[in-house]
């Protein structure tokens, strides 16, 4: 077997910011061939950057390959390394009649369509569900956005952030205690799961169309997709009337369970201590000291009831040692353990080194570098990177010409209309 | 009635958290999961907080009970001859397999992949475990917090003079077990093509360091050279950004980028900010922040929630409510779109449960069954499916093996 799990579906992808290109990504690297449809009269922000073309030497580089914007800044953003590759990118303008009917062959020929515009950007295009499913009736298109196509906040904007906060996942999130004031406003953690959602109501539809032949459209709610995750505080909700709060690193029922300040600057270790026998085991790898023996530490109960303390006491012991060191000093006795990583650790990680994590990519414009790789791995049809992440409009060629069978001159003609192409317009912002 | 999952057949060996929301996915929408557990204790969840009525009971498990429901539940001791043979027969018509036992514990069990291609080579086995299958981490020992701290997210979260925090709950397990699924039924995909299935090998790690928030910061680091700090709270990236007290509880609001200045400034009903040098361009708008905030703080604490969000939102300026776990379950949206499920369970009765991560239009869903009781379906399964007697049953109760 050597053609990979998802090799004969075609998946038309509007996928931008984290969400949809995880989900696109996802299917991409299990063999769906996918086609990013962009263009070039619209650049999608916090896609392939802040901007189209940040101004060189002026604004802050960091974020682009070898921090520096370059010729082509949209070519060099790192999110969008990070998160798309394996895909076809063609450019395309669907606010022109022709341009509508392009993407109408290309539906013709394809299986699934990702979305996660604002809701109603795909009707007003004119490429809405039920235009298409006349074109190919047995199409399936999952629209992801923040709160649904239906319901009283339909129409709301959001950012990922956004969905964390009306999700019930901010509230929780923090140190315990804490002023609710200063929540991290930063991290898009729902990305995650809307994003592996989103894949995953894409395949539970073609399982279906598979068996059945009809398609669908999906319409997803990623704060909905959020919640489930919540499960646990849901449940203690709706069975307790308990309203959860935020308990930092700590665990209702387990004790040592915390992050601990190592030696260096601003390196931690976490710990967790299960059970009785885990205890002991703890205990001995630190040289037994005195306070490790004492009663009110001698039991689960206790332990949780003095955290405070034996936190503080757990910290003069870490301290003198480095992460890596307290990880191994503790997994030899079957304590689990890790270091607080930061990106250059896991470069230099030996697991992620033996399992081939890291993978060198060389793109045409942004160089060579070492790229994250996927999160599964297939014994008999081992998935890499095929394509690099794709340049604008990179696959015009192969996908107008190779897929939808045009000539050299109807692409041309293309080119010189700018319904498609391999750069932002220069009024683009 | 029919749903996506309706012909698919999977076994379920899995346990706690990441494992459990990979099958349930899956019985959600339709697929017959079998999960089994170990006789008397069964999952190690049904001993985790919280629980209903605060009375720890393993039927009464809150995150048990949310993490499968619509599974039928049989207990199988597969420390037995008796229980690995049984096993087997279970596996011959599956689909899918999924485990999450530590990486040595299916081979010492003889149940390796390769065992149980040769019982059905069509299966798709799906493997969940912290570090992976293979690597010199593979057996080290870790919950959520330890493997949370391992990949990119945790040290950036929390004040920069305080410790990193972990995320709340079990996040990196249930976005392993979404992968887990996501991966299982492609590879049914392509077993289905191929007539032949295959070993799906999912690590958590590596779902904290894959696509698309942990890529993001390992590409950083990769296009830069430079590791990131921990921020804190600090608005750093301008104003409005980020959770602000309002008369009645929290919004957030999303509003520092250049582009939603004007909307911030209507949604103030402030006009006159436009023409203040102080907040002329956007330099000059982090430069003075604290002036602005000392605008924006009073004035938003004397307004609900409620009035903040509307009046945000008719300027299209990213505003939401921040929602604690009650707030959720009562909201008008949420419910309106019928997200929350009723399920009738033996034990614990009639409760509310998080719905499902979306609906299929084509196959409206079915009433929600609850998680199994300890054993609940051995007869169904055992003699039902396997065509064991009553007898038998008796017998391998009595012998320990179910």
């Amino acid at each position: 077997m050597t053609r990979p799990p998802l090799g004969s579906v075609r998946v038309i992808s509007h996928g931008t910011v984290y969400t949809g290109s995880a989900a696109t990504t996802m299917l991409a690297d299990m063999g769906a061939e996918v086609i990013r449809v962009e263009s070039i009269q619209r650049f999608p922000a916090w896609t392939r950057g802040a901007v189209a073309r940040p101004p060189r030497g002026t604004a802050p580089a960091w974020g682009y390959a070898d921090n520096d914007v370059g010729e082509r800044p949209w070519e060099r953003f790192y999110s969008f390394h990070g998160m798309n590759r394996n895909q076809y990118g063609v450019t395309l303008d669907l606010n022109r009649p022709e341009g509508v009917e392009i993407y109408k062959k290309l539906v013709a020929l394809s299986d699934i369509i990702l979305e996660n515009f604002a809701h109603g950007v795909m009707d007003r295009m004119g490429i809405g569900y039920a235009v298409l499913r006349e074109v190919k009736p047995d199409i399936i298109m999952v629209s992801a956005s923040g709160l649904g196509a239906e319901g009283p906040y339909k129409d709301h904007s959001m950012f990922g952030t956004n969905v964390e906060a009306i999700s019930g996942m901010m509230a929780l999130r923090g140190y315990a205690g804490d002023d609710m004031m200063v929540r991290n406003p930063a991290p898009v953690w729902t990305d995650n799961i809307a994003g592996s959602a989103f894949a995953f109501a894409a395949l539970a539809a073609l399982h279906y169309r598979q068996r059945t032949g009809v398609g669908q459209h999906v319409d997803l709610s990623q704060v909905e997709t959020v919640i489930p995750h919540l499960g646990e505080a849901v449940m203690d909700y709706c069975m307790n009337g308990r309203v959860a709060e935020s308990m930092g690193n700590r665990d209702p029922s387990v004790a040592p369970h915390g992050c601990y300040r190592c030696k260096g600057e601003d390196r931690w270790v976490t710990i967790a201590v299960g059970t009785e026998e885990e205890w002991d085991a703890f205990r001995r790898a630190l040289g037994s000291p005195g306070w490790a023996g004492e009663e009110r530490f001698s039991s689960m109960f206790g332990r949780l009831a003095n955290q405070d303390e034996l936190d503080a006491l757990i910290e003069q012991w870490t301290v003198e040692r480095e992460p890596y060191e307290v990880m191994r000093l503790l997994q030899e006795v079957g304590v689990a353990a890790g270091p607080v990583v930061v990106p250059s650790d896991l470069y230099r990680d030996p697991h992620l080194q033996e399992r081939g994590f890291f993978t060198e990519v060389t793109h045409r414009e942004a160089g060579t570098h070492l790229y994250p790789g996927m999160c599964f791995r297939f014994s008999k049809t081992p998935v890499g990177t095929r394509v690099p992440p794709n340049c604008l409009g990179e696959h015009n060629r192969y996908v107008y010409g190779e897929i939808l069978g045009m000539s050299d001159e109807e692409m041309g003609r293309l080119e010189d209309e700018h319904l498609i192409g391999e750069e932002y317009l220069p009024e683009v912002p | 009635m029919e749903q996506a999952f309706t012909d698919v057949r999977v076994v379920d060996l899995t346990h706690y958290v990441a494992g459990p929301y990979c099958t349930k996915l899956l019985a959600d929408y339709g697929a017959e999961v079998v999960k089994v557990e170990r006789p008397g204790t069964g999952d190690g969840a049904r001993r985790m907080f919280p629980f209903w009525g605060d009375d720890p009971h393993p039927e009464k498990s809150g995150l048990f009970l949310h993490l499968n429901t619509n599974k039928k539940g049989v207990t199988l001791d597969l420390k037995t001859p008796t229980g690995v043979e049984i096993l087997k027969q279970l596996v011959k018509d599956a689909d899918i397999l999924v485990e999450n036992f530590e990486p040595r514990v299916m081979p010492g069990l003889g149940l390796d992949y390769d065992t149980l291609a040769t019982v059905n080579p069509r299966l798709v086995m799906t493997s969940i475990s912290n570090f992976g299958q293979t690597g010199p981490y593979r057996d080290l020992k870790a919950g959520e917090l330890v493997i949370f701290g391992m990949g990119p997210h945790m040290f950036v979260e929390g004040e920069p003079e305080r410790e990193p925090l972990k995320y709340p709950g079990y996040k990196a397990q249930y976005l392993t077990g979404t992968n887990a699924a996501v991966a299982a039924i492609a590879a049914l995909c392509g077993s289905s093509a191929a007539g032949e299935g295959q070993h799906v090998d999912v690590s958590i790690m590596e779902s904290l360091c894959g696509p698309p928030e942990g890529a993001a910061a390992l590409m950083s680091y990769a296009f830069s050279g430079r590791d990131p700090e921990r921020p804190g709270y600090r608005r750093a990236g301008g104003s409005p950004w980020g959770v602000y007290r309002c008369k009645d509880g929290y919004a957030f609001i999303w509003g520092m980028v250049p582009m939603f200045w004007r909307r911030t400034v209507r949604f103030l009903g402030m006009p006159e900010l436009l023409d203040d040098p102080r907040f002329a361009t956007p330099g000059a708008r982090r430069e003075n922040q604290d002036d602005f905030e000392a605008i924006l703080l009073p004035w938003l604490t004397e307004r609900t929630v409620e009035e903040v969000v509307s009046l945000a939102q008719a300027q299209r300026l990213p505003a939401t409510p921040v929602y604690t776990i009650d707030e959720v379950v009562h909201d008008r949206h949420f419910n309106a779109r019928g997200f929350f499920d009723e399920i009738e369970h033996p034990v614990v009765g009639r409760l509310t449960y998080p719905g499902l991560p979306f609906r299929l239009p084509e196959t409206p869903s079915q009433p929600q069954r609850p998680a199994p009781l300890l054993g609940q379906h051995n007869r169904e399964v055992y003699c039902g499916r396997l065509g064991y007697s009553v007898e038998d049953l008796v017998k391998l109760r009595a012998s320990g093996v179910i």
